[in-house]
C-alpha cells in the first residue's frame, strides 16, 4: 500500500506497466456510453449508483459526442514522441471513425493523461486501466482510488465536461461533494481549458469502460465528512489555470506548466504545513512520503541538484537512470515508467530547464551534492573460513553481507557493471543522500522500472523475497556499511528503523484461492 | 518417545525439492491444506555464495554445502563415500551428490530443462530396450509447460531450432545468447561435421521473471547462482508458504503407517533433530525425497505387514538405478581464444545423438560443451608444468583462454540388479541406515560410451587439442533414477501412469525414481512436470470428491 | 578434501546450530594464533583489511619479510600487497613445519647471487635442492590461486583473475551486465617462454 503523498505516482507493481495496458483499439467505433433514460448519480466512491443519492443528480450528460472539429487543438510540440500505445490506438480508430481535428484532440488528450499520470492512483495492481480500487494510505485513513473509465454505472460515464472541469480543476465531484486532497486538483488546476477539453475527451471516447466498483472510501471523523474538505479547500493554495494554447508556449513557461500542472512534481516534493497543503515558499525542496523520501530537487548547491545539467535531467526523466547521479526506484520509477518516459523530447528539455531555475532551498539533512560522494574501493577479499554447515544462518559483519549479496552485481569495489546496467554505488544520490532511508528501501523492495526497452531490475531482499529475506538487523548493518564505504558515513541505522520502513505487506501469493 | 500433539493436512509430503515444493504450492492455491516435511534445514543464498568463495576445491559442487547430521547427504563426490556407499564394478560412476535441505537438489543444478524426447518414453515399443513408460509425451505436454512456466525456462524459438519435443507454445522467455566461446563451437560444428550444436533450454532469467533478476553471467549455476537469475526449488517453497502451505524443516520422515489392510497409508512419523517422534495425519501422501532417499524411506518402513518395504509388492524398490552416467575430457585447443566461462555454465549441446535407429543396441546421449571459467584450472596446470614469473602468466592466459571441456549425458537402462540396499554397517546419528548402491554399467551405457569418445577424439582433432585429459572411468552426472519405477504391471513396477503406488491407492511417488527409462538431458523438467501432474491429480480427487 | 575443516560433524554435540557456533568460536588454531601474533595486516574481516596499515610484516618474524622479497622474485612483480603476504606466509607455514627453514634458504639464494628472473632464480633454486620446488609452488599457489594449506585466503584478489581480468570474471563476480558474454574476447597468443621447473603430476579432480 503506497504511503500518504506517494499517492499521485504510486505503487503499479510488475506488470501493469502504461506500455502493457490494452486499450481498445476500436473504442472510437464503439457508441459513446447510452445516454441513461433515468438520471443517475454517478458512483464516485464505487458504490451502486441506485444506493447513491438521486436528488443530486439534476443534470444528465448533454453530450457523449467527441469535442467539434473546429476546436480542434493543434498538436503538441513533437508530438511524433508521444506515448506510442495510445497514438496506436487513437489513429487506428481514427483511420476508420474520426475526422482528424477530433483525432488531434485525441492524442493531445492521451498525452495530457499520460504527464498527468492518472493511471498511477487509478489502476491497481493487476487491474484494468483506469478502473481505481488502488488504496492509498493518508494520515487519515485509506482513501481509495475511484474508477474513472467512461463507464455509466461506475465510472465517469455520465460526467458532462463541465463536471469533468470541475472534478479535475476544483475538486468538486459531480455530486457537488469535495474529493479527498489525494487527487491533486490542486495541481490539476493549472491546466488550460483546452488541455481538460482533450482530456475529457480522451477518457470518454478512448479509455475502455469498466463496469467495477471499486471499494468505497471510509476514512475516520473528521475527514469521513467530505464537507470538511471544503475548508482545506479554502486554505490551500492552487495553482492558477494557465490560458491559451499548451502547446505553443515558451520554453519555461511549458517547462512550469508540465511540472506544475501536469506532473505535479511538487505533490511529493514539495514538504506540506500542517494542513497538509504544500509549502509553496518550500517548492520542490523535499519531503518524506513515509517511507520513500522524495528529495530536494532545487537548484540548490548543497543540498538540491545544481550539479546537474539539462541533459542529465533530461536523460533522468526519460530513462530513470543516469550514471554517476541517480536511478530512480521507488514511486519515481513509476513517475518515470508510467509518465516522464513518454514525454516529448522537447517537452523533457521544457521541464528540466524549469527544474533547473528553480530557487534554491538548501536541505537539512543534504550538506554535499547526493552524487558526489564516495569512489572505487578495492581490498584484499582476505578470507579465514572454509565452508560453514548448511543450517549456519549466523548474521554476517557488513562486509560480508555485502559481499554475499551486493558485490555479485555492484562489484566488490562498488562500480556496478561495464555497460551501467548496475550502477555504481559511489556517485550515487540514493547512497550519498543524507537520509539513509531510500536506500533502506532499495534493498528492502528493489528496483523495478521500464522505460524505454530497458527493464531495470534489482531484487528486493524484505521478507517476500525469493532470492534473499535479510532481517532488520542485516539490513541495517548492510545500510551502515554501504554509507559509509561509498557515501557521506556510516549514518547509524538502527534495525528499528528498517522495521519501521519495512512495513511488509503480509506474505501473499496472488495465485492462492481466498479460502 | 513421541509427541502428543498430531499434525494433520490433507496432503503430506515428504520433501521440498522442486517435486515436493511444487504439488505444495498447486494444492495450497487451490485451498487444499498442505504439509510439507523437509529433513534438512532451512537456509539461504547468502551463506552458500561465501561458502563457494571460501572453498578451495571450486569445482566439487556439493562442498559448498555442508550437510546437518540429522539428514546427511554426501560431502562429495569422492568414493567412498561417507554417506553414499557404492560397490560393484562401477561404483564410482554412481557417486551421485544431492542436497538434503529446504528447495533441495536444484539448488546446484545447471538449470539445464530438457524435455524429452516423444521416443524416450517408448524405448521398449520403438528399439526393443529397457521399458515403455505407463505414460505417452502427450500426457505429459501440458504439465511441461506449466513447470517450464514456473520455474521460468527461456529456449529457443521452435520455428527456427526444434528440440524434438513438439511444442504447443513457446519458451516463456527468449533462449540465452550464447557466449563467444559456444558461438565458434556452433561454427565449427557446423562447418566441419554433419552434427549441429543448438540453445539448451534453461530455467534462467532472460529478463527480470518472477521477481528475480536477469541472469548476468557469473559462471557458477554449480554450486550456487549469487543473483537467484536460475530457478531453484526454494522459491516454491516460499511461494507454498505464502499460499498457505505448513512447512516443516528438520523433520527426518522414518516410517509410513498403513491401514491393516496394507491398503492406505493413514500416517508418517518423522524425527527432529533431537530425536524426538512425531505423527502426521492425512488423506493423500507424496514422497518426493530425490531417487535415492525416496527409496530408503519405502525400505526403511518395512515392518510385519510389508517385510520387504512399503509399496514393494514387486521388489522393485531400489531396483532399476539409473544415471547419465556420462564421458568427460578437458582439452587445450590449438585455435584462437575461447575464453570459455563467459556467461552461463552449459548453454549449448550437440543433439545429434538423442535418437536414432542406433538406440536398439547403445544408449543415446547428448554432448555439452561445458562454458567454464578454466582460470584456476590453467594456473594449477602452469605450475605443475614448471613455470614460473612472467612464463606463468603468459600461460596461464593461454591456457585459460584454450581450454576446452566437453562431457557427455549418456543413456542408462534399467536393471534390476542395479540396486539401493539399506546399509547393514552404517548408520546416522538417528539410527536411520545409510543407503548403499550396487553398480554396474549397462553394456548399452558401456557403447553408448563408447561412441562418445569416438566424437569427442573427433572433435579434439577439429579444435587441434593437446594436452587431453580424460576424467578416469566414467563420469557421474547427479541424475538418479528408477528406483521407484513406472509401469502398469504392479508385478514388474512399483508406481502407475499417475505416480501413484500399485500397493497404497493414497501414496503418490514424485521424483525421478518412476522413471522407466532415463532418456537424455538433464531430468528435473520431467521431474517437475511429474510432478504437477500428482497435483492435478490430487486436487481432482480432492476438489470433486 | 580437506579434512581439517569439518563438513559434517557427526558428533551429538554439535548436532544444534548453536551448539557448532559455540564450539567454532572456541576452536583456536595455531594458524589463528600466528595470524593474531603477526599483528599487521590479517584480520578477519575485509573492512579492517581495508584500514590496514601497509607497513612491512612486523619484526615478529623476520622470515615473512623473507617471503615477500621471495616472492616478487618469483613472480616477476615489483610490488605484491603485503596484507595478501602476511595471509599466504601464516598459511604456508603452518601447513609444513620446513617451510619457514625453506623459505630463508630461498632468500639466501636470491641475496647470494644477483637473479634477473624468476625463471632463472627457479631453476637455481632447484638445481640447489630439489626440495626447494614444493616451497616456490606453495609461493606460487599461493599468489596465483589465492591457496595456502590448502585453504582459500583470498579468492576474487588472487592474482590469476588479476592478468584474465581483461577477458574474464572470477565466478560470482562478473560485472559485464547480462549478456556481457556475447562479445569477442582478447585474442592470447601462443606462449613463448619455457618451464623454469621440472614438471610435476597435475590430474583433473572429479567435479
Amino acid at each position: 500500500m503506497p504511503d500518504f503523498r506517494t499517492l499521485l505516482c504510486s505503487a503499479l507493481v510488475a506488470g501493469t506497466a502504461l506500455g502493457g495496458i490494452a486499450l481498445a483499439p476500436v473504442a472510437l467505433a464503439q457508441p459513446a456510453p447510452a445516454q441513461p433514460t433515468v438520471p443517475a448519480p454517478v458512483a464516485e466512491q464505487g458504490k451502486p449508483a441506485a444506493g447513491s443519492d438521486a436528488k443530486t443528480s439534476d443534470h444528465t450528460p448533454t453530450s457523449q459526442a467527441p469535442a467539434p472539429a473546429g476546436e480542434a487543438a493543434a498538436p503538441v510540440q513533437g508530438q511524433g514522441s508521444a506515448p506510442a500505445i495510445q497514438s496506436d490506438a487513437s489513429s487506428q480508430a481514427a483511420s476508420t471513425a474520426q475526422p482528424d481535428g477530433a483525432d488531434a484532440e485525441l492524442e493531445r488528450g492521451a498525452y495530457i493523461a499520460t504527464a498527468a499520470d492518472c493511471v498511477a492512483c487509478h489502476t491497481q495492481a493487476g487491474g484494468k486501466p483506469f478502473a481505481g480500487g488502488m488504496k492509498i494510505a493518508t494520515p487519515m485513513g485509506d482513501v481509495i482510488a475511484t474508477n474513472i473509465t467512461p463507464d455509466p454505472e461506475h465510472g465517469i460515464g455520465r460526467y458532462t465536461e463541465a463536471e469533468f472541469d470541475n472534478a479535475i480543476r476544483h475538486g468538486v465531484r459531480k455530486d457537488g461533494s469535495y474529493l479527498y486532497p489525494v487527487m491533486p486538483y490542486v495541481s490539476y488546476a493549472g491546466m488550460t481549458d483546452q488541455d481538460v477539453k482533450a482530456l475529457y475527451a480522451w477518457f470518454m471516447h478512448v479509455v475502455k469502460p469498466v463496469s467495477e466498483a471499486p471499494a468505497e472510501t471510509n476514512l475516520s471523523f473528521p475527514a469521513s465528512m467530505r464537507s470538511a474538505m471544503v475548508a482545506w479547500n479554502f486554505v490551500t493554495s492552487k495553482e492558477q489555470p494557465e490560458t491559451g494554447d499548451s502547446s505553443t508556449y515558451d520554453t519555461l513557461r511549458r517547462g512550469r506548466y508540465l511540472a506544475n500542472a501536469l506532473e505535479h512534481c511538487g505533490t511529493c516534493h514539495t514538504p506540506r504545513n500542517f494542513m497538509l497543503s504544500e509549502k509553496q515558499d518550500h517548492y520542490l525542496a523535499g519531503a518524506s512520503l513515509g517511507a520513500w523520501y522524495a528529495p530536494n530537487i532545487t537548484s540548490s548547491k548543497t543540498g538540491g541538484i545544481a550539479d546537474w545539467s539539462e541533459d542529465d535531467l533530461v536523460e533522468y526523466l526519460r530513462t530513470g537512470r543516469v550514471q554517476g547521479r541517480a536511478q530512480a526506484a521507488g514511486p519515481m520509477a513509476e513517475a518515470v515508467e508510467h509518465s516522464t518516459s513518454h514525454l516529448s523530447e522537447a517537452d523533457l528539455h521544457a521541464l528540466a530547464a524549469f527544474i533547473l531555475k528553480v530557487a534554491p532551498m538548501d536541505d537539512d539533512a543534504d550538506h554535499t551534492p547526493r552524487d558526489a560522494s564516495g569512489k572505487p574501493v578495492e581490498v584484499p577479499d582476505i578470507r579465514t573460513k572454509g565452508p560453514q554447515r548448511i543450517d549456519d544462518l549466523a548474521e554476517m559483519d557488513g562486509p560480508h553481507i555485502y559481499d554475499a549479496n551486493c558485490s555479485a552485481c555492484h562489484g566488490r569495489d562498488g562500480a556496478g557493471t561495464k555497460d551501467h546496467y548496475v550502477p555504481s554505488l559511489f556517485a550515487n544520490s540514493t547512497v550519498g543522500a543524507g537520509r539513509p532511508d531510500n536506500l533502506i528501501m532499495t534493498i528492502l523492495k528493489g528496483v523495478d522500472r521500464t522505460a524505454g526497452k530497458e527493464h531495470a531490475f534489482m531484487p528486493g531482499f524484505d521478507g517476500q523475497s525469493d532470492v534473499q529475506r535479510l532481517s532488520d538487523a542485516e539490513i541495517a548493518t548492510l545500510v551502515n556499511y554501504v554509507t559509509a564505504t561509498f557515501g557521506t558515513g556510516d549514518h547509524q541505522v538502527t534495525p528499528e528503523l528498517v522495521k519501521s520502513l519495512r512495513k511488509d505487506t503480509p506474505v501473499t501469493n496472488p495465485l492462492a484461492k481466498d479460502k | 518417545m513421541s509427541s502428543e500433539q498430531t499434525l494433520s493436512a490433507d496432503v503430506v509430503i515428504v520433501g521440498s525439492g522442486v517435486a515436493g515444493a511444487s504439488i505444495a504450492n498447486e494444492l495450497a492455491c487451490a485451498g487444499i491444506s498442505v504439509i510439507v516435511l523437509e529433513a534438512g534445514p532451512r537456509v539461504d543464498r547468502q551463506h552458500f555464495v561465501e561458502n563457494f568463495r571460501n572453498l578451495e576445491n571450486k569445482p566439487s559442487y556439493q562442498e559448498p554445502f555442508p550437510a546437518v547430521p540429522w539428514a546427511r547427504h554426501p560431502p562429495n563426490q569422492i568414493t567412498p563415500n561417507e554417506y553414499l556407499h557404492t560397490t560393484g564394478p562401477d561404483a564410482e560412476a554412481y557417486q551421485q551428490v544431492y542436497l538434503r535441505m529446504m528447495g533441495g537438489t536444484t539448488w546446484h543444478w545447471a538449470g539445464c530443462a530438457w524435455r524429452y524426447l516423444p521416443s524416450d518414453f517408448e524405448l521398449k515399443s520403438r528399439y526393443g530396450q529397457g521399458r515403455d513408460w505407463a505414460l505417452k509425451y502427450e500426457d505429459l505436454e501440458p504439465f511441461y509447460y506449466q513447470a517450464e512456466v514456473m520455474m521460468g525456462v527461456c529456449g529457443p524459438d521452435p520455428a527456427k531450432e526444434d528440440l524434438g519435443s513438439p511444442r504447443k507454445q513457446p519458451y516463456p522467455m527468449d533462449a540465452l545468447p550464447i557466449s563467444y566461446a559456444a558461438q565458434q563451437f556452433r561454427k565449427l560444428i557446423d562447418e566441419k561435421t554433419p552434427w549441429r550444436v543448438v540453445h539448451e533450454p534453461q530455467a534462467r532469467n532472460t529478463r527480470p521473471y518472477d521477481n528475480r533478476p536477469t541472469c548476468e553471467g557469473h559462471n557458477n549455476c554449480m554450486p550456487i547462482c549469487p543473483i537467484g537469475a536460475m530457478y531453484n526449488g526454494s522459491y516454491s517453497v516460499y511461494h507454498a508458504e505464502a499460499a498457505g502451505a505448513k512447512f516443516i524443516p528438520n523433520a527426518v520422515v522414518y516410517k509410513i503407517e498403513r491401514d491393516s489392510a496394507n491398503k492406505r497409508v493413514t500416517g508418517v512419523q518423522y524425527y527432529d533433530p533431537d530425536k524426538q517422534s512425531h505423527r502426521v495425519t492425512g488423506k493423500y501422501f507424496v514422497i518426493a525425497a530425490h531417487c535415492i532417499e525416496t527409496a530408503k524411506l519405502l525400505l526403511v518402513s518395512a515392518d510385519e505387514q510389508s517385510p520387504d518395504g512399503v509399496a514393494n509388492s514387486s521388489g522393485h524398490v531400489g531396483r532399476n538405478m539409473m544415471d547419465h552416467t556420462g564421458v568427460q575430457v578437458t582439452f587445450i585447443s590449438g585455435d584462437k581464444a575461447l575464453w570459455p566461462g563467459r556467461g552461463p555454465l552449459e548453454t549449448n549441446v550437440i543433439d545429434n545423438f538423442r535418437d536414432g535407429d542406433w538406440r536398439n543396441e547403445r544408449g543415446a546421449y547428448l554432448v555439452h560443451m561445458v562454458d567454464d571459467n578454466q582460470v584456476d584450472f590453467a594456473t594449477q596446470m602452469a605450475i605443475s608444468k614448471g613455470y614460473v614469473g612472467r612464463e606463468l602468466e603468459e600461460q596461464i592466459r593461454y591456457l585459460a583462454s584454450h581450454t576446452v571441456r566437453l562431457f557427455s549425458h549418456n543413456e542408462a537402462l534399467p536393471d534390476p540388479e542395479n540396486r539401493l540396499t539399506l546399509s547393514k554397517t552404517n548408520k546416522d546419528i538417528l539410527g536411520i541406515p545409510h543407503p548403499d548402491v550396487y553398480y554396474k554399467l549397462p553394456e548399452y551405457t558401456v557403447k553408448s560410451c563408447e561412441h562418445t569418445r569416438k566424437v569427442f577424439k573427433e572433435l579434439i582433432g577439429l579444435m587441434h587439442g593437446t594436452d587431453e585429459q580424460w576424467t578416469p572411468g566414467y563420469f557421474p552426472q547427479d541424475h538418479p533414477s528408477g528406483s521407484t519405477i513406472m509401469g502398469t504391471d504392479p508385478k514388474d513396477s512399483v508406481v502407475d501412469g499417475h505416480c501413484r503406488t500399485h500397493d497404497h491407492e493414497n501414496l503418490f511417488i514424485a521424483s525421478s525414481s518412476v522413471f522407466s527409462t532415463v532418456g537424455t538431458g538433464n531430468i528435473t523438467l520431467t521431474v517437475a512436470a511429474l510432478a504437477l501432474r500428482v497435483a492435478d491429480t490430487l486436487k481432482k480427487e480432492l476438489l470433486h470428491a | 578434501m580437506k579434512k581439517d575443516w569439518p563438513s559434517a560433524p557427526v558428533s551429538l554435540q554439535n548436532v544444534s546450530p548453536n551448539a557448532m557456533r559455540m564450539a567454532r568460536l572456541l576452536r583456536m588454531s595455531r594458524r589463528d594464533m600466528l595470524l593474531t601474533g603477526m599483528g599487521a595486516a590479517v584480520t578477519c574481516s575485509v573492512a579492517a583489511a581495508a584500514e590496514a596499515p601497509s607497513a612491512p610484516a612486523s619484526g615478529t618474524d623476520s622470515v615473512a619479510g623473507q617471503f615477500m622479497a621471495v616472492s616478487r622474485l618469483l613472480t616477476d612483480r615489483p610490488t605484491l600487497d603485503l596484507r595478501i603476504g602476511n595471509a599466504l606466509y601464516a598459511g604456508i607455514v603452518e601447513s609444513n613445519p620446513t617451510r619457514q627453514a625453506q623459505i630463508t634458504a630461498l632468500h639466501a639464494l636470491m641475496e647470494k647471487e644477483q637473479f634477473t628472473s624468476a625463471a632463472d632464480f627457479a631453476a637455481a633454486a632447484e638445481k640447489a635442492d630439489p626440495a626447494l620446488k614444493d616451497v616456490m609452488h606453495d609461493i606460487l599457489t599461493g599468489w596465483y590461486r589465492g591457496v595456502a594449506d590448502g585453504k582459500v585466503v583470498v579468492y576474487r584478489s588472487a592474482l590469476m583473475f588479476d592478468i584474465t581480468k581483461d577477458a574474464i570474471y572470477p565466478k560470482t563476480y562478473a560485472a559485464g551486465g547480462p549478456f556481457y558474454w556475447t562479445t569477442q574476447p582478447p585474442e592470447v597468443a601462443h606462449p613463448t617462454g619455457h618451464p623454469a621447473l621440472s614438471p610435476s603430476k597435475f590430474v583433473v579432480e572429479p567435479t
